[in-house]
C-alpha cells in the first residue's frame, strides 16, 4: 500500500480559510431562505389537496384523435372501477339469502359505499311496462318484424298468437292481451339479451346455483375512487372484517368478491409489504454501512438531507409547472434524485478522512469541481427528456433536474456549516479496507493498451449479444396477481359471466340519432358474428352488452311503426276476424288500427336515461364528449380481439378498443423514445466533457458507465430476460451514477482512496436501496432491481479506469 | 270448427264440473312435516318404475280476456330420460318438446328454439316443474312449492303451491290420478283467474326405453 498517499495532507484544508470559498458566509443563509420558501409552498400544495395521477392512460402523448377515446375510456373506467361484487354462497339457499341480506345490511351502514344492492326491485317490471308499452309498435322484436315483412303477415301473426295461447305454458301476459292482442310487447321483452352467466332472479334476489351451492349476488358501489390509496387499506380491512363476521355467523357461508378495488387494494397491500420488508432490509444495511464508516449518527442524517430537500424542491417546482403529477414521475424522479447521495458521500468522506485542521469550506473546495461536474452531467442527461412529446417524460426531466439541483445546493451551501467540526475519530474507517484492496487490484492490472483492447473486445461482444435483445412491453408483466385472487375471479366470472373491461367497442356520432343508428348497425354485425362464433375460453357463446335493443333509434322506431301500420291497415279484415275467432272482443281490430294510426311519438335518449329501466345499462352511455356523443358496447371475456376488431373495418365511428394493446403499444413507444434519449444523453454528456476535458479523458470518463450498461443489458439478454421501459430508465440511472463515479475519480488527483471510499459507499447504498428490489414479487420491479444491481456493480468496478495517475 | 269447439267445451265442462264436485280439496291437506308422507313416497317410487308414459290429452285453457276457453287435443309422451313431447292435433297441428334445456317447437323434423335455457327464470321453473311432476320427484318439487297430498280410496291428489317468484303468476298446480301411478289430470290455476286443465286419456306406461323413432322426437 505504499503508493497510496495518506489522506490527511491536502494543503488547502487549513483552519483559517473560512473564506476560502467565495460567498462562504452568505450561502448558508441564502439556502435556508430557499428551503423555507420550498417548505411553505409544499405545505400550500398539500393543503390545496394533493392530486396525483395514477391513470396509465395519461401517459399518452396528446395526439388529437386519441383524446376522445382516452376520455371515453376514462369516463367508463370511472364508472366501472367503483363496482364491487359479492357472491354469498351456502349449501342452503335460505341461509345464503339471509347471509346476503346480513352482508348488505352491514355495508349499508358504512360510509364507504354509496349503493348496496342485494335485492332486485319488484317495481322494475312495472317500470319496463310503463316505459316501453306505449311504444310497442315502434320497438318490434326481430321475430315479429320478420313476420310483418312476409306476404301473409296477418296469417303469420295470428298463427304465432294461436300457438302462444294454446300452448301448455301459462300466458304470463294475459292482462295485456286487451291492449296488445298480438303480443308485441312480450315479444320485445323476450328479445332483449339476458344477462350472461348463471344468475337468475329468484324471489327478488340474483341467484346462481352451482355444484350444490346457491350464490346470491350483492352489488356494491364505492363512494370513492378505488385507487385512492389513503382509504384503500381501511376499506379492505373493513370489508374483510364484515365478510368474516357474516361467514362465521351463518354456518357454511362462503363469500366471494371481485372488482377493480380488490386488485387495487391487493396491489397496494403487496407494495406496502414489500416496501416494509425490502425497505427495512435496505435501511438496516445502509445504516450499518454508514455507522461503520462515520461512527456517528450525525453524518447519516446529513447524508440524507440533500435527498429530502431535493425531493421537496422537485415536488414543489413540478407541481407549479405541471397541473397534475403522475405517480410514475414521483417513482422515477425520486430514484433519479437518489443520485445526489454521491455528492453527500464525497463531502462526508473528505471530512471523515481529515484531521483536526479541518475547515468546512476548504473541504468543499476540494470536492467542489467533482460534485459540480457530476451534477451538470446528470442534469444534462436527464433534461433531454424535456424535448420528448410525452408528458410524463417531461415531468420526470423537470422533477429530477430540480431535485438534483436542490440536493447539490444543500451539499454546497449547508454541509460546510453542518460539518464545521473536525471528525472525532482519527483512525481509518473500517470500510476503507476493501477500498484499498479494490484499488490495489486495479493498479496491478495489465498495461493500459492491453486493457483497452480487452475492454473493446468486451464492448463488441456485448453489442453483438444485444442484437438478440428481446423486448416485452406487455403491461400485464407489471401486475402481480396472487393465484388466490385469480381463482376467485375465475369462479365469479363463471357464475356471473364477466364482461371484459379492458377491451370494448366505442361508438360515436355527431348527433345522438347518428350514434343510435351506428350502435344498431354495430350490434347487428356483432349478433351475426356471435351466432357463428364461440369464445376462445370455452364453448359458451359470445355475449355482448349493447344499448341498441333498449335504446332504439328514431329511424328504426319510424320504420317499425310504419311497417305495423301498413300490415294492420292493409289486412284489417283478416286480423279482426282471426282475433274474433279466438274469442277477443269484437272491436279489437278497430282498436288496433286506431292505436297505430295515432301521431308518432318517439322516446328519446334523455327520456330513457331518466327512466329506471336504463339503470342496469347506464354505464354504457358516456354521453357528450367534446362535440360528439359516445356509447360503449361491452363484450364477454375470452372473445377473439382480432376477429371482433375486423368486424367494424367498414363502419367509421365504431372502434374496437383494446386497452391492453394500447398500453402495450404505449409502453413500447415510451421505451423506444427513452432509448433514443438515453443515447442522446450520452452524446450531450460527452460534448460537455469534451468542452471541459481533453478528448482522451472525456472518453475515459464515459466508457465505464457505457460499458457497465452494455454489460448489464448483455447479461440480462443472455439470461433470457426481456427488457421493457423500466430497464431503459434504469440505464439512465446507471449513466447518472456511473459518470459521477468516474468524474470523482478523474477529479480526485491524489485522494484516490477517499474518492474510492465515497464511491463505494454510494454504490453500496444504491445497491441496498435499488438492488434489493430484485427480491420483489412484482416482476417489473424485480427486473429494475436486477438491472440496477448489475449496472451499478459494473459501473463501480470499472470506475477506477477514469483515475488519473 | 267452431261447433267442434263448443261441443268440446260442453264435454269438458261437464267432466271438469263432475270431478270438482266429487273431490275434496287437496289444498286442505298440506304436508307440514319435513319428510314426505308414506303414500306420496310410495307414489314417487311407483312413478320412478316407469320409463315412459303415452297418452292422449285434452287441454282446456281459460283466459279471462277471451270470451271462450281454448281447447287443444293431441298426444302426449313423457320419457324420464328425455322430457315431454306435446303433439297438438286440433285446432292446428304443432309439435312441442319440453326438455331440461327449454321449450321448443319442432317443425319439419327440426327443433326451433322457442324459449331457450336463458329465458325468463319463471318459465324455466315452470317447465322444470312440468318435468318433475311426471318423473314423480316430489321431494325436489318441495324446494319451490309447498306440497299438499290427499289420498281418497284409489284416487290421489298432489297439490303444489308455489313459493317465491312463481307465486306471482301461478296460484297453484294440482296433479291427480289413481293408484298405482296413473295420471289423470293436471290443472294449473293462475293468479289472475286464468286456468289450464289437462286431462289424460288412454294412458299407457312402459318400463322400456323409447323406440328409435320416438327418440328422434327429442333431437
Amino acid at each position: 500500500m505504499t503508493q497510496l498517499t495518506p489522506p490527511n495532507h491536502s494543503p488547502n484544508l487549513n483552519k483559517n480559510s473560512s473564506n476560502s470559498f467565495p460567498l462562504g458566509n452568505f450561502l448558508p443563509v441564502f439556502w435556508l431562505s430557499i428551503v423555507v420558501v420550498l417548505l411553505v409552498s409544499t405545505a400550500f400544495i398539500f393543503n390545496r389537496g394533493l392530486q396525483i395521477e395514477t391513470n396509465l392512460l395519461s401517459l399518452l402523448p396528446s395526439f388529437k384523435e386519441e383524446i376522445l377515446l382516452q376520455k371515453s375510456a376514462e369516463r367508463f373506467s370511472n364508472q366501472v372501477s367503483r363496482r364491487l361484487f359479492f357472491l354469498v354462497g351456502n349449501k342452503s339457499e335460505k341461509d345464503s339469502r339471509s347471509a346476503a341480506l346480513k352482508l348488505a345490511g352491514k355495508f349499508k351502514k358504512s360510509e364507504y359505499f354509496n349503493s348496496v344492492q342485494a335485492e332486485v326491485k319488484n317495481r322494475q317490471l312495472k317500470a319496463w311496462y310503463e316505459f316501453y308499452f306505449p311504444y310497442r309498435h315502434q320497438i318490434i322484436a326481430a321475430e315479429i318484424r320478420n313476420l310483418l315483412n312476409q306476404e301473409d303477415a296477418s296469417e303469420q301473426l295470428l298463427l304465432r298468437l294461436q300457438k302462444l295461447l294454446y300452448s301448455p305454458l301459462p300466458l304470463y301476459s294475459a292482462q295485456i292481451l286487451k291492449d296488445d292482442p298480438l303480443l308485441f310487447f312480450p315479444s320485445f321483452l323476450a328479445s332483449l339479451p339476458k344477462p350472461p352467466g348463471k344468475l337468475e332472479v329468484i324471489d327478488g334476489m340474483l341467484t346462481a346455483r352451482e355444484s350444490g351451492m346457491s350464490y346470491i349476488l350483492v352489488n356494491v358501489k364505492l363512494s370513492d375512487d378505488p385507487f385512492k390509496i389513503s382509504h384503500q387499506l381501511q376499506i379492505s380491512r373493513y370489508i374483510k372484517q364484515v365478510v368474516e363476521a357474516v361467514e362465521s355467523e351463518i354456518y357454511g357461508t362462503r363469500i366471494l368478491s371481485s372488482g377493480v378495488f380488490r386488485y387495487a387494494a391487493a396491489g397496494t397491500a403487496e407494495a406496502q409489504r414489500e416496501v416494509s420488508s425490502i425497505g427495512l432490509g435496505s435501511l438496516i444495511g445502509i445504516l450499518v454501512l454508514m455507522l461503520l464508516t462515520f461512527r456517528s449518527p450525525r453524518q447519516i442524517i446529513v447524508a440524507f438531507l440533500p435527498i429530502v430537500v431535493g425531493i421537496f424542491a422537485a415536488f414543489t417546482v413540478s407541481s407549479v409547472v405541471f397541473p397534475k403529477l403522475h405517480l410514475l414521475t414521483l417513482v422515477f424522479g425520486a430514484s433519479l434524485i437518489g443520485v445526489s447521495i454521491d455528492y453527500a458521500f464525497h463531502y462526508l468522506v473528505k471530512h471523515r478522512m481529515s484531521t483536526d485542521d479541518w475547515n468546512g469550506w476548504a473541504g468543499l473546495n476540494a470536492v467542489y469541481s467533482a460534485v459540480t461536474m457530476g451534477l451538470i452531467t446528470s442534469i444534462l442527461g436527464y433534461a433531454g427528456f424535456y424535448l420528448t412529446p410525452f408528458p410524463v417524460l417531461q415531468q420526470i426531466a423537470v422533477f429530477s433536474s430540480v431535485g438534483l439541483l436542490a440536493a447539490y445546493g444543500t451539499v454546497v451551501c449547508w454541509f460546510p456549516v453542518l460539518m464545521k467540526n473536525p471528525p472525532k475519530y482519527a483512525s481509518q474507517p473500517l470500510t476503507m479496507l476493501p477500498v484499498y484492496w479494490f484499488l490495489r487490484l486495479f493498479s496491478n492490472l495489465p498495461r493500459q493498451s492491453f486493457m483497452t483492447a480487452g475492454l473493446l473486445l468486451v464492448g463488441v461482444g456485448c453489442v453483438l449479444n444485444l442484437m438478440s435483445v428481446q423486448y416485452n412491453d406487455d403491461i400485464r408483466a407489471l401486475e402481480n396477481l396472487s393465484p388466490e385472487l385469480k381463482t376467485e375471479e375465475e369462479k365469479i366470472r363463471k357464475l356471473i359471466g364477466g364482461l371484459d373491461i379492458s377491451r370494448f367497442i366505442v361508438v360515436r356520432g355527431e348527433t345522438v340519432e347518428e350514434l343510435l343508428q351506428l350502435q344498431e348497425k354495430a350490434t347487428l354485425l356483432l349478433k351475426k358474428y356471435a351466432k357463428t362464433n364461440i369464445l376462445t375460453s370455452g364453448d359458451r357463446q359470445i355475449y355482448f352488452q349493447s344499448l341498441a335493443p333498449f335504446l332504439v333509434s328514431r329511424k328504426t322506431q319510424t320504420e317499425n311503426l310504419s311497417l305495423s301500420r301498413m300490415v294492420f291497415i292493409d289486412e284489417t279484415e283478416t286480423i279482426a276476424q282471426g282475433l274474433a275467432d279466438l274469442g277477443f272482443e269484437d272491436d279489437i281490430g278497430k282498436r288496433l288500427i286506431e292505436e297505430v294510426s295515432q301521431p308518432e311519438q318517439y322516446f328519446t335518449a334523455s327520456q330513457w336515461l331518466e327512466s329506471p329501466v336504463s339503470e342496469p345499462l347506464r354505464h354504457l352511455w358516456l354521453g357528450q364528449i367534446d362535440s360528439e356523443y359516445v356509447s360503449l358496447i361491452m363484450l364477454s371475456n375470452g372473445h377473439d380481439p382480432e376477429a371482433v376488431k375486423s368486424l367494424f373495418r367498414l363502419l367509421p365511428g365504431v372502434e374496437y378498443i383494446n386497452q391492453l394493446e394500447r398500453f402495450t403499444a404505449l409502453f413500447k413507444l415510451y421505451r423506444e423514445e427513452t432509448t433514443r434519449f438515453v443515447a442522446l444523453a450520452y452524446v450531450i454528456v460527452f460534448i460537455f466533457l469534451l468542452w471541459k476535458y481533453h478528448f482522451r479523458k472525456a472518453v475515459i470518463i464515459l466508457v465505464p458507465p457505457a460499458l457497465a450498461t452494455l454489460l448489464t443489458f448483455s447479461v440480462l439478454t443472455f439470461s433470457g430476460q426481456s427488457l421493457n421501459i423500466f430497464n431503459i430508465v434504469s440505464a439512465l440511472l446507471i449513466l447518472g451514477i456511473g459518470v459521477d463515479y468516474t468524474i470523482f475519480f478523474a477529479e480526485s488527483k491524489n485522494g484516490a482512496e477517499e474518492t474510492g471510499l465515497a464511491i463505494m459507499l454510494s454504490a453500496l447504498t444504491t445497491l441496498l436501496s435499488f438492488g434489493l428490489l430484485f427480491l420483489s414479487q412484482t416482476p417489473a420491479l424485480a427486473t429494475v432491481g436486477l438491472t440496477i444491481t448489475l449496472g451499478i456493480g459494473f459501473a463501480f468496478v470499472l470506475s477506477p479506469l477514469a483515475r488519473t495517475r | 270448427m267452431r261447433v267442434v269447439f263448443i261441443v268440446f267445451f260442453v264435454v269438458m265442462f261437464i267432466s271438469v264440473a263432475r270431478s270438482v264436485f266429487a273431490t275434496e280439496n287437496v289444498f286442505d291437506h298440506p304436508i307440514t312435516e319435513k319428510a314426505l308422507p308414506q303414500g306420496l313416497t310410495e307414489l314417487s317410487r311407483k312413478f320412478g318404475e316407469f320409463q315412459s308414459m303415452r297418452s292422449d290429452f285434452v287441454q282446456t285453457k281459460k283466459i279471462s280476456v277471451l270470451k271462450f276457453p281454448l281447447i287443444t287435443k293431441g298426444g302426449f309422451l313423457y320419457a324420464s330420460d328425455y322430457g315431454v313431447s306435446w303433439k297438438i292435433m286440433t285446432p292446428f297441428e304443432a309439435e312441442i318438446v319440453i326438455t331440461s334445456a327449454g321449450y321448443f317447437e319442432r317443425k319439419n323434423g327440426e327443433m326451433l328454439t322457442e324459449t331457450p335455457a336463458s329465458a325468463k327464470p319463471q318459465i324455466l321453473r315452470y317447465l322444470n316443474t312440468f318435468l318433475l311432476l311426471f318423473s314423480g320427484k316430489f321431494d325436489e318439487l318441495g324446494q319451490f312449492f309447498s306440497l299438499s297430498f290427499l289420498q281418497n280410496g284409489n284416487d290421489w291428489y298432489i297439490g303444489l303451491t308455489p313459493r317465491g317468484e312463481l307465486a306471482k303468476v301461478i296460484q297453484n298446480i294440482q296433479l291427480s290420478g289413481s293408484v298405482p301411478a296413473r295420471v289423470k289430470k293436471l290443472s294449473i290455476k293462475e293468479v289472475n283467474g286464468d286456468f289450464t286443465k289437462i286431462k289424460f286419456y288412454d294412458t299407457a306406461y312402459s318400463t322400456k326405453s323409447l323406440t328409435e323413432s320416438e327418440q328422434k322426437l327429442f333431437q
